[in-house]
C-alpha cells in the first residue's frame, strides 16, 4: 500500500516537473527566462500559452458614454426565490430592454447568486445562507477583443421571481481611429516584472497563476475623460490564496504617446 | 386693543420666547454634532515596493473633507510607523484606538496568509517580520464608542472571522479581494451616506461597484442583520441598536463590484 502511494506521488511529481520544463522552454523561446515572476505587483506563474502577437492593432476613439444607474437599498434584503444562474441571463436581457437593450458589443461575463451568510465567530462555521439577489454581469468586447476595467460593465441584479432590483451601465461608444504597432508579449512580461502595470492593485497579489493572455483594451472609471481605447496586454489568472480572478494589464503600444 | 406689557411680565414673556426658540432649535436634527472619527493611514512601508504614497494622504483628505463638512470631529489621525495594534482597539483599558470614535477609516495593505487568516499589514511588515494586526488581537474588543470601521485594504474580509471584533460595534466595510488605490471610493461612499442618506452597507456596495471592475469583491460584516439593513451614518438617519446581549453571530455579504 505504501509503495502504491509512493508511486502515485512520484508520478505526480514527474508529471508536474515535465509540465514546468515544457512551459519553461516555450517561454524561453520568447525571451522569458522563467515562468515564475517575482514582481512588485505580485508573484506570478505563467501557465498560459504564449499568444500570437499581431504587428498592429486598432485604436478606438470614444464617441460618447452611456451610463446610468437605477437601484434600491432594498437590494440588501434576503429573499427566498431569486433566479437561478441558468434563468438569470434571459431575465437580465429583458430588464435591459427599456434602456436600449443589451449592446451588440456586450458579452456575458458572470452570473452569481449573492447571499448573506450568518457566520459563527467562535466556531468559524457558516450557520446559514440567505440569497439576496442574482447578479448578471456583462463586459464589452470590441471586434472580438476583450475590454477590462471599471468603465465597461453592465450589471443587472434580480430579486424575488426575477424582479429587477438594480441596473447599472458603464459603457463607452467607440469608433475605429487608426492602427498602432504592438510590442511582443515578452516585453509585457518584463513590464510586469518591473511593476509597470495599468491600474496597479493596492497590495501585491499573492501567488497567481496566469492562465490566459490576450490583446484587448482597458476602460478607465467612467468618470475619467478617457478619449481613446488603446491596445493593452491582459494577463488573466487566479490568485491562489483567495481563488479570486485577477487581471494584470500592461501597455501594448510600441511607442505610447 | 392695545396690549401693554411692562415690568416683570415683559421679562417673563421674553424668557418664555427664548425657551420656545431653544426647544425648537433642540428638536431640529443637528447632523453629527457630537460625532467623532479617527483615521489611520499607512502609505510608507519598510519594504519600499509596498509604498502607497501619496495615495493614503489623498484618500485621507477626502475622508476628512466629507466628515469635517458634516460636522464630525477628528479623534486622532495616525500615520505610517505611528500606527500600531492599539489604534485598532486591541487594549482593554487606556487608549481605545478606533473604539474611541464612532467611525474609523484605515488605509493601507492587507494580505491573506493562507491558513492563518487575513491581516492588516503595519509599516514594518516584511516576509520575515509579520508586523501586522491579527484578528485575534481585537476579538470582542470593539465595545466602546465605535459603530463602524472602514478598512480600505485588500483581502481583509476573505476571512469572515474579523467579525469577531464586533462586540457592541456594528460593522466592518472592506474587501474580500484585491482592490486599487482610489479617492473616488471614499468620495462616492460619503456622498452616498451624507447626500443621499443611503444605509452604510448599501452605500459601500454602490461605491465599490462604481469604482472597481467586477473582479474586485466588496464586502461588509455586521453584528446584526438589522444593522446591515438599516444602519445610516449617525446624523443621517436611523441607526439600529447595539447587539445585546452579544452573541457569536455576524452577517456577511460580499458582491462582485
Amino acid at each position: 500500500m505504501d509503495r502504491k502511494i509512493t508511486s502515485i506521488v512520484l508520478i505526480a511529481c514527474l508529471l508536474c516537473g515535465v509540465g514546468v520544463v515544457l512551459l519553461d522552454q516555450r517561454w524561453v523561446e520568447y525571451g522569458v527566462q522563467s515562468p515564475v515572476m517575482q514582481s512588485p505587483v505580485g508573484t506570478f506563474v505563467l501557465e498560459a500559452p504564449v499568444p500570437d502577437a499581431p504587428q498592429t492593432a486598432p485604436v478606438y476613439t470614444v464617441t460618447g458614454t452611456d451610463t446610468f444607474f437605477k437601484g434600491t437599498p432594498e437590494i440588501m434584503n434576503v429573499r427566498e426565490n431569486v433566479p437561478s444562474q441558468e434563468e438569470a441571463p434571459m431575465l437580465a436581457e429583458d430588464a435591459l430592454a427599456p434602456y436600449g437593450g443589451l449592446p451588440k458589443d456586450a458579452v456575458l461575463k458572470d452570473v452569481e447568486v449573492v447571499s448573506l451568510r450568518e457566520a459563527n465567530t467562535t466556531s468559524g462555521s457558516v450557520e446559514a445562507v440567505y440569497p439576496q439577489w442574482t447578479q448578471v454581469i456583462y463586459t464589452q468586447q470590441v471586434d472580438g477583443m476583450p475590454v477590462v476595467g471599471p468603465g465597461a460593465e453592465i450589471i443587472v441584479s434580480l430579486g424575488e421571481d426575477g424582479e429587477v432590483l438594480e441596473v447599472s451601465k458603464m459603457w463607452r461608444n467607440l469608433t475605429y481611429a487608426r492602427d498602432v504597432r504592438i510590442t511582443p508579449v515578452s516585453e509585457a512580461v518584463d513590464a510586469i516584472q518591473a511593476g509597470n502595470v495599468i491600474d496597479r492593485p493596492q497590495s501585491p497579489l499573492g501567488y497567481t497563476k496566469i492562465t490566459g493572455i490576450a490583446l484587448g483594451y482597458y476602460a478607465e472609471d467612467i468618470s475619467s475623460p478617457q478619449k481613446e481605447y488603446t491596445p493593452v496586454w491582459i494577463f488573466s489568472g487566479t490568485e491562489e490564496n483567495s481563488g479570486n480572478a485577477v487581471h494584470v494589464v500592461v501597455e501594448a503600444r510600441e511607442h505610447p504617446e | 386693543m392695545t396690549r401693554i406689557i411692562d415690568g416683570p411680565l415683559r421679562h417673563r414673556v421674553h424668557w418664555w420666547m427664548i425657551l420656545v426658540v431653544l426647544m425648537i432649535v433642540s428638536s431640529i436634527p443637528m447632523p453629527s454634532l457630537a460625532y467623532s472619527y479617527s483615521v489611520t493611514n499607512i502609505e510608507d512601508y519598510a519594504n519600499s515596493d509596498m509604498d502607497l504614497m501619496p495615495g493614503g494622504t489623498d484618500v485621507t483628505n477626502v475622508v476628512k473633507s466629507w466628515l469635517n463638512n458634516a460636522g464630525w470631529t477628528m479623534n486622532f489621525y495616525h500615520t505610517n510607523g505611528n500606527v500600531d495594534e492599539t489604534d485598532f482597539g486591541s487594549q482593554d483599558s487606556g487608549f481605545q484606538g478606533l473604539d474611541g470614535a464612532q467611525l474609523h477609516y484605515h488605509f493601507g495593505h492587507g494580505v491573506n496568509n493562507l491558513g492563518f487568516g487575513t491581516v492588516i499589514q503595519l509599516s514594518e511588515w516584511q516576509i520575515w517580520n509579520p508586523d501586522a494586526v491579527f484578528r485575534e488581537e481585537v476579538y470582542k474588543k470593539w465595545d466602546n464608542n465605535n459603530k463602524w470601521a472602514i478598512i480600505d485594504v485588500c483581502h481583509l474580509l476573505e476571512d469572515e472571522q474579523w467579525g469577531g471584533a464586533l462586540k457592541s460595534s456594528h460593522g466592518i466595510l472592506s474587501f474580500a479581494s484585491q482592490e486599487g488605490v482610489s479617492t473616488d471610493l471614499p468620495d462616492r461612499f460619503f456622498r452616498n451616506v451624507i447626500d443621499y442618506d443611503y444605509t452604510m452597507a448599501y452605500a459601500w456596495k454602490c461605491a465599490t461597484q462604481d469604482t472597481y471592475e467586477s473582479n474586485c469583491i466588496g464586502a461588509v460584516v455586521f453584528d446584526t442583520k438589522d444593522q446591515l439593513d438599516y444602519d445610516h451614518l449617525l446624523g443621517q438617519g436611523y441607526v439600529a441598536p447595539d447587539e445585546s446581549p452579544d452573541d457569536d453571530r455576524v452577517f456577511v455579504s460580499t458582491w462582485q463590484c
